[in-house]
């Protein structure tokens, strides 16, 4: 039983299915939105969420960092049922910011 | 010079343009020692003495998981520096303060420069300097806003008194409880050796003791302290039998309490307003129900506002390029001698047709462009992915995936590389597969042409068509092989970040707009140049010397004309079987916006306009002014025009819609490509009806063949040339069958 709420957070991720915004589950946890993101960098340090960015990586396209068809999506972030630390499955930088 | 300050915060909260404001031009940029992190060092003076400033990395807490983490907490416990700012952003103190609790920790004396204030106040929130330096234990805190140098004089005198007067802080930060009794007993035994009191600050040395810092812990190993090491364990298993929770979990908790007290007193949030908002749009927006249908009616405004509200500029542009850029340089190219000459084909019917062609077409993306604009700035882009997310669910697919296929909506190159993302190798292949389908920015001109020249005022409902079927397409597609080839286990559940909703900035819209609509153009200079040129060389080369000679010939018996009249009769059933589509075709495998600069090239070809000589520069230059002015009119038009079309979706509803400049003739208003694909597909269809029903089965074909190149090579890297092989199999057997079924129940349907 967590006491704790930076447990609770990570019951409730244990416990979800489908997606879920930050919002719904800060409301779930009584937390503000920031609080859970707060919270959730501390997870992501110890390795038990994972956070995955979309990469805008443009391999051998030859307009690279001009291209004008670049979409951005949201941060995603997910249980690490493997307890390995944490690491951003993708890091790369964008390579419309290259 | 012995006063060091040294700036800490979170990444992308200002600092560093904090730093360039206090320091000017009197900085040194190099990296740590030994790392690769940037360090970045300079000067500040005030008054007659100069402060060293060092800006210490981006980070949001002072564990030792990350090198920028273990950088900045080795700089303030090991050269001691004078005061540290905590660059905090005003807009999102929750994460901010997290670190700022663990610097107070570090029992030095804390400057707190709440920048960003600018950002907070325009998210209603309250903050008060006297109450948060309170609830901090009387820590000068300095309202900033970096990018405007707002606030450095408070700051340069925030720090002034601090090196005269330091103060740390009288507060006992976050512990309680038992946390706090083992951090005391800890302490006193570090008070009690040399050695550590001397290099450590005791609390913070408790603290990280107790957390099991293994990074402070090696250190420590070094020297003969077994007894407080074994003291720390000791006291770790005893908060960990009493509380059943790990220490570092309970600590790290309870500075999370503490900075929950700290913004409860001394800010006034809105989110009674802000977030039930956006929680109450959301219940509407991203409902189980009605979240799909809204996601597709605000596809089809987009593409509504995108096709026909941008028509009368595409035309204007058109007219642009053929009565202005086109005539003159023809006439030019006659004045000096070179008006047949295949340097005058090379520019007339390589450059400017091929670039010309996909010039025209800046309008529509443009438009496309700001209607992105406003929803990525408004909130909804990401929702968008939200409410796919149950149809993919639905179908059995990872929710996941919809995230690289939105990314395909723009590009299928990045939502190919976005498939890392999942974990799952099945996954991964089975997304990756489907975002081909996903119809990419650089298919949008083929449509749009397509759907202005056969649809007239219907062609939103063309492309808004095309997105869809590719939607259907993938969905489809997945359900069979996530049924079949790409067996894998559920799907791993997961958390999003959502933006709240908010008014779009115009400023920002216009930014992206502009960023966005300039990589075009540059696209258009570099890529489709290079591949306009080539293919003038193509069209201008004979297939047999017995045909002509260079440059002299008709296009369908050049090199090109050839080669894609071998191919043509496989698209016969399709309604388009001819060597100008099927050449077409195969250029947009290198870029699928070369498909319209392409036929352009060729029909530009066989359609020349006759060069009207009487007209001089001024008259042409008044015929493109009004044009542009009857362009603007007719955008307002279209615009209000929206609404009845909309409103007439639903059945039985027939609202009239504006028409204040109708046009004599319809084929005033076509470009001039459009005019060339009505005759060509008629042609090759057997009559206007077959012609219109051959064009969607193009777009069709368009829509489902094989990515372009770049696409390609990103999945052969990704997945292998096996796997790359079979995507480009499928792609081509379900884009022909599509388009044949399209061309020929079609028939059935409307001959």
């Amino acid at each position: 039983m967590a006491t704790t709420t930076l447990s609770k957070l990570l019951e409730k991720f244990e416990e979800i299915s489908g997606a879920l915004s930050i919002q719904a589950l800060a409301s779930e946890l009584e937390l503000r939105p920031a609080q859970v993101e707060s919270m959730v960098d501390f997870w992501i340090n110890k390795g038990r969420i994972r956070v995955s960015t979309n990469p805008s990586e443009c391999g051998s396209c030859s307009v690279q960092g001009d291209c004008p068809f670049i979409l951005e999506m949201p941060r995603t972030f997910e249980l690490v049922n493997d307890h390995a630390h944490n690491q951003e499955l993708v890091s790369r930088i964008p390579c419309n910011q290259k | 010079m012995n006063k060091t300050i040294a700036l800490a915060g979170n990444p992308n909260v200002g600092k560093s343009t904090l730093f360039n404001a206090l320091t000017g031009s009197h900085q040194h940029v190099g990296n740590w020692p030994g790392k690769t992190v940037e360090k970045k060092d300079g000067q500040l003076w005030i008054g007659e003495q100069e402060i060293r400033v060092v800006d210490l990395p981006g980070t949001y807490s002072l564990t030792a998981y990350s090198i920028e983490e273990i950088i900045t907490r080795d700089f303030i416990v090991n050269e001691k520096p004078t005061a540290v700012i905590a660059v905090v952003n005003a807009a999102n103190l929750d994460r901010n303060l997290y670190l700022v609790t663990q610097l107070i920790e570090l029992d030095i004396p804390v400057i707190v420069a709440l920048n960003m204030t600018d950002v907070a106040r325009r998210r209603g929130l309250a903050i008060s300097l006297k109450g948060l330096s309170e609830r901090l234990g009387g820590l000068p805190v300095v309202e900033t806003v970096g990018n405007r140098s707002e606030g450095l004089e408070d700051l340069k005198e925030a720090i002034e008194l601090v090196i005269k007067y330091p103060h740390t802080g009288n507060v006992q930060t976050s512990f309680s409880g038992i946390v706090q009794e083992e951090i005391e007993s800890l302490k006193v035994m570090i008070e009690g050796q040399e050695q550590l009191k001397e290099n450590y600050r005791p609390g913070w040395l408790a603290t990280k003791l107790l957390e099991n810092d293994l990074d402070v812990i090696k250190k420590l190993e070094t020297l003969e302290v077994e007894g407080l090491l074994e003291s720390a364990r000791a006291a770790r298993e005893r908060i960990e039998t009493q509380t059943g929770e790990d220490p570092e979990i309970l600590i790290a908790d309870q500075r999370y309490q503490f900075v929950d007290k700290v913004i409860d007193s001394a800010v006034e949030h809105p989110r009674e307003t802000t977030i039930t908002r956006s929680e109450r749009i959301d219940k509407v927006v991203t409902h189980k129900i009605w979240g799909l249908p809204i996601f597709l009616l605000l596809m089809w405004l987009v593409f509504q506002f995108t096709s026909n509200v941008s028509a009368p500029f595409l035309d204007w542009v058109d007219v642009f390029i053929n009565e202005l850029i086109l005539k003159w340089t023809v006439r030019i190219l006659g004045l000096a001698g070179l008006g047949n000459s295949w340097i005058s084909s090379l520019i007339t019917d390589g450059v400017i047709a091929g670039v010309g062609g996909v010039l025209v077409f800046v309008p529509v993306l443009l438009f496309l462009y700001l209607a992105l604009g406003v929803m990525e700035d408004s909130g909804y882009m990401a929702r968008a992915a939200f409410v796919m997310d149950r149809v993919m669910r639905w179908m059995g697919l990872h929710g996941k995936s919809f995230l690289p296929m939105i990314i395909g909506f723009g590009c299928t190159v990045p939502a190919v590389y976005a498939t890392r993302t999942l974990e799952n190798e099945k996954d991964r292949k089975l997304t990756a597969f489907l975002a081909t389908f996903m119809s990419c920015g650089a298919r949008l001109p083929v449509y749009v042409v397509f759907g202005a020249a056969f649809f007239g005022a219907s062609s939103g409902t063309l492309v808004f068509a095309m997105y869809f079927l590719g939607i259907v397409v993938a969905l489809i597609t997945g359900f069979v092989m996530k049924n079949t080839v790409y067996k894998s286990k559920p799907p791993v559940p997961f958390v999003m970040e959502l933006p709240p909703y908010r008014i779009p900035r115009p400023r920002d819209v216009w930014n992206q707009m502009w960023e966005r609509t300039h990589g075009f153009l540059v696209k258009s200079g570099t890529v489709i140049l290079g591949v306009s040129v080539a293919l003038w060389l193509l069209m201008a080369i004979p297939a047999h010397q017995d045909l002509g000679p260079f440059n002299e010939i008709q296009a369908g018996d050049s090199l090109f004309g050839r080669i894609s009249g071998l191919l043509a009769p496989v698209f016969k059933p399709a309604g388009f079987g001819s060597w100008q589509t099927t050449g077409s075709l195969m250029t947009g495998i290198l870029a699928k916006e070369v498909i319209v600069s392409t036929m352009s090239q060729i029909y530009a070809g066989e359609s020349l306009p006759v060069v009207d000589t009487t007209a001089s520069f001024q008259e042409d230059l008044v015929l493109v002014g009004t044009g542009f002015g009857r362009a603007a009119f007719l955008t307002v038009q279209e615009t209000i025009n929206i609404i009845p079309r909309t409103i007439n979706l639903i059945p039985f509803v027939d609202l009239g819609e504006l028409d204040f400049l109708p046009t004599e003739g319809q084929e005033l208003d076509y470009t001039r490509l459009e005019g060339s694909l009505i005759k060509a597909f008629e042609k090759t269809a057997g009559s206007p009806r077959a012609g219109a029903i051959a064009a969607v089965a193009f777009n069709v074909f368009v829509l489902l063949y094989i990515p372009c190149v770049a696409a390609v090579t990103a999945m052969k890297q990704e997945f292998g040339r096996r796997w790359m092989w079979a995507q480009i199999t499928y792609t081509l057997v379900i884009a022909w069958t599509a388009s044949v079924v399209v061309f020929q129940v079609g028939k059935l349907f409307f001959l």
